[in-house]
C-alpha cells in the first residue's frame, strides 16, 4: 500500500514538472455587427462589448509566443469577397485579464507573453471589415490561424 | 416555404445596404490542449508519449507534424521561433524532425475525450552522440465559428474556422551532453520610466541552455527595489531587448545583476542540465 502510495506521489510530481498543459480558449467573439454597404466598420481592442478575447492558459509565468495567421478577406459564392483589414494597434495583451492593463501590439507579428501566477493571459483582438456596396447573397468563410508556443524551452 | 419572385428581390435590394453582422472567434470555442509543454527522449529508449485533450463540445480534427526550429531574436531583440525549411534542418546537424515519428499522425478527438500520441525516434544507426532538436506541430480544427447577429441569415451567412497550432519542444539526447552559456553586451540603462537591457546569450557546450534569468535591482543601501524574471533557452544565440517598468523608483544611483541559472522546475529531473550560474552586473543612474 505504502509502495503505490509512493508510486502515485512520484507520478504527480512528474506531471507537475512537465508543467500545466499549453491550451486556448476564446472568451468573446469579435463581433462587427450589422454592417453598411461601402462603409468601414473598426472594432477596436478596447471595445469592450465587441472586440475579439482569447484566453491562453499554461505554466504560471512561462513564455509563450503568440502570432496570428489573418485572413484578408472572406470569400463568398462564386468568388464573392468581404475584405478584412487588422493593423499594427488591433491587439493587445493583459497577464491580469484586465483590458486597463493591456499592452498592444501588431497581431501580424509574432509577440511573447508571459501568463500569469494561475497561469493565464488574456488577448484583445480588433479588426476593420470592408463591406463592398453590393453583396452576393450566400455564405461568406475564411480562416484565422491561432500559433501558440512555448519558447522558455 | 420559399419566397416569392418578388419578395426575393426585395431582399436582395436591401441586403446591397445591409451586408451582415461579421463574428470572429466566438466564445468557448476551445483547442485541443496539448500536454506536456516539452517532450524528451533518449537513445535508450527512443519513444516518449504526448496527451491531447479536446475540452470542447465538438469533435476536433488534429494533426501533428514534427518541424525543425527554436527560439531565436531578431534585430530589434524580439524573440520568435526560428523554422528551418527541412534542406536547412538536415544541414545543420541538429535535427530530429526527420526522424520523429507520431503514431498516430492525424486524428479526429471526439468531445470531452483524451488521445494519447506516441512519439517514436528512428534515428540513423550512426547518429553521433549530442542533443537533436524539434518541434511538434500540434493543428487543430474543425469548429466552425457560428454566425451571429445577422438579420437574415438565409441570405448572408459569415462564419470563420478558427485553426490553432500549438508548438512544443522535442529534445532528443544521445549519450552524455553538457551546457553553459556565455554572457555579453550587458549594459543596462534607463530609458524614460523603464529600465533596459539587451544582454546576447550564446549557448555553449553541445545541448541547448534551458535556464532563467534573474534580473534585480538593488539601491545605494543594497536594498532590493526590484526583480524580475525570464525563462531562457539559448538554442544557438538570443539577443533580446527586455523592457521593465521602474516607474516608481525615485532618482538615485542603483545596481542592476543579471543572474543566469539552469534551475528550472518545469523540467524532469532527469533531463536537466545543471551548471554553475552566471552573472554579471552594472550601475545605472535615475535622474
Amino acid at each position: 500500500m505504502r509502495r503505490w502510495l509512493l508510486v502515485l506521489m512520484l507520478v504527480a510530481a512528474s506531471v507537475e514538472a512537465q508543467g500545466r498543459p499549453l491550451g486556448v480558449r476564446g472568451r468573446q467573439p469579435l463581433a462587427f455587427g450589422d454592417l453598411l454597404g461601402s462603409v468601414p466598420r473598426t472594432v477596436a481592442w478596447t471595445d469592450v462589448g465587441n472586440a475579439g478575447h482569447f484566453e491562453v492558459r499554461g505554466r504560471r509565468f512561462s513564455q509563450v509566443l503568440v502570432s496570428f495567421l489573418l485572413p484578408v478577406e472572406l470569400i463568398g459564392p462564386g468568388g464573392a469577397t468581404l475584405p478584412l483589414a487588422f493593423g499594427p494597434g488591433d491587439a493587445a495583451y493583459s497577464a491580469a485579464g484586465n483590458p486597463a492593463s493591456a499592452v498592444p501590439f501588431d497581431p501580424s507579428a509574432p509577440h511573447t507573453i508571459t501568463l500569469d501566477n494561475n497561469g493565464k493571459g488574456m488577448i484583445y483582438f480588433g479588426g476593420t471589415v470592408l463591406p463592398p456596396g453590393q453583396a452576393a447573397i450566400g455564405a461568406y468563410s475564411a480562416t484565422v490561424i491561432l500559433i501558440v508556443s512555448y519558447v522558455g524551452i | 416555404m420559399a419566397p416569392i419572385p418578388s419578395a426575393r428581390v426585395a431582399r436582395k435590394a436591401i441586403l446591397a445596404s445591409l451586408v451582415a453582422a461579421v463574428l470572429l472567434p466566438a466564445a468557448n470555442v476551445v483547442a485541443v490542449v496539448v500536454a506536456p509543454t516539452a517532450v524528451f527522449l533518449d537513445h535508450g529508449s527512443r519513444s516518449a508519449s504526448i496527451t491531447l485533450y479536446n475540452p470542447s463540445g465538438e469533435p476536433e480534427e488534429v494533426a501533428i507534424e514534427p518541424a525543425f526550429g527554436y527560439p531565436a531574436t531578431d534585430s530589434i531583440g524580439r524573440l520568435y521561433l526560428r523554422m528551418e525549411a527541412p534542406a536547412v534542418a538536415t544541414a545543420s546537424g541538429r535535427s530530429a524532425a526527420e526522424w520523429l515519428r507520431p503514431y498516430p499522425r492525424r486524428m479526429v478527438v471526439p468531445a470531452g475525450a483524451r488521445q494519447t500520441v506516441r512519439l517514436l525516434a528512428d534515428p540513423p544507426a550512426d547518429l553521433p552522440d549530442g542533443e537533436y532538436w524539434a518541434r511538434l506541430v500540434v493543428t487543430s480544427r474543425g469548429q466552425r465559428i457560428p454566425v451571429a447577429g445577422v438579420r437574415d441569415t438565409a441570405a448572408v451567412q459569415v462564419g470563420l474556422d478558427l485553426e490553432v497550432r500549438t508548438i512544443i519542444a522535442v529534445l532528443y539526447r544521445k549519450g552524455s551532453v553538457s551546457t553553459a552559456v556565455a554572457l555579453s553586451d550587458f549594459a543596462p540603462t534607463i530609458v524614460a520610466d523603464s529600465l533596459v537591457l539587451h544582454p546576447r546569450l550564446v549557448r555553449v557546450g553541445d545541448a541547448a541552455y534551458v535556464g532563467r534569468m534573474e534580473i534585480a535591482v538593488s539601491d545605494s543601501a543594497g536594498s532590493e527595489v526590484g526583480r524580475w524574471e525570464e525563462q531562457v533557452a539559448v538554442y544557438h544565440e538570443l539577443a533580446r531587448r527586455l523592457v521593465y517598468p521602474i516607474a516608481d523608483l525615485p532618482p538615485g544611483t542603483y545596481r542592476v545583476r543579471l543572474t543566469l541559472t539552469t534551475e528550472r522546475d518545469d523540467i524532469p529531473r532527469p533531463y536537466r542540465l545543471r551548471t554553475l550560474p552566471v552573472a554579471d552586473s552594472a550601475v545605472v543612474v535615475r535622474r
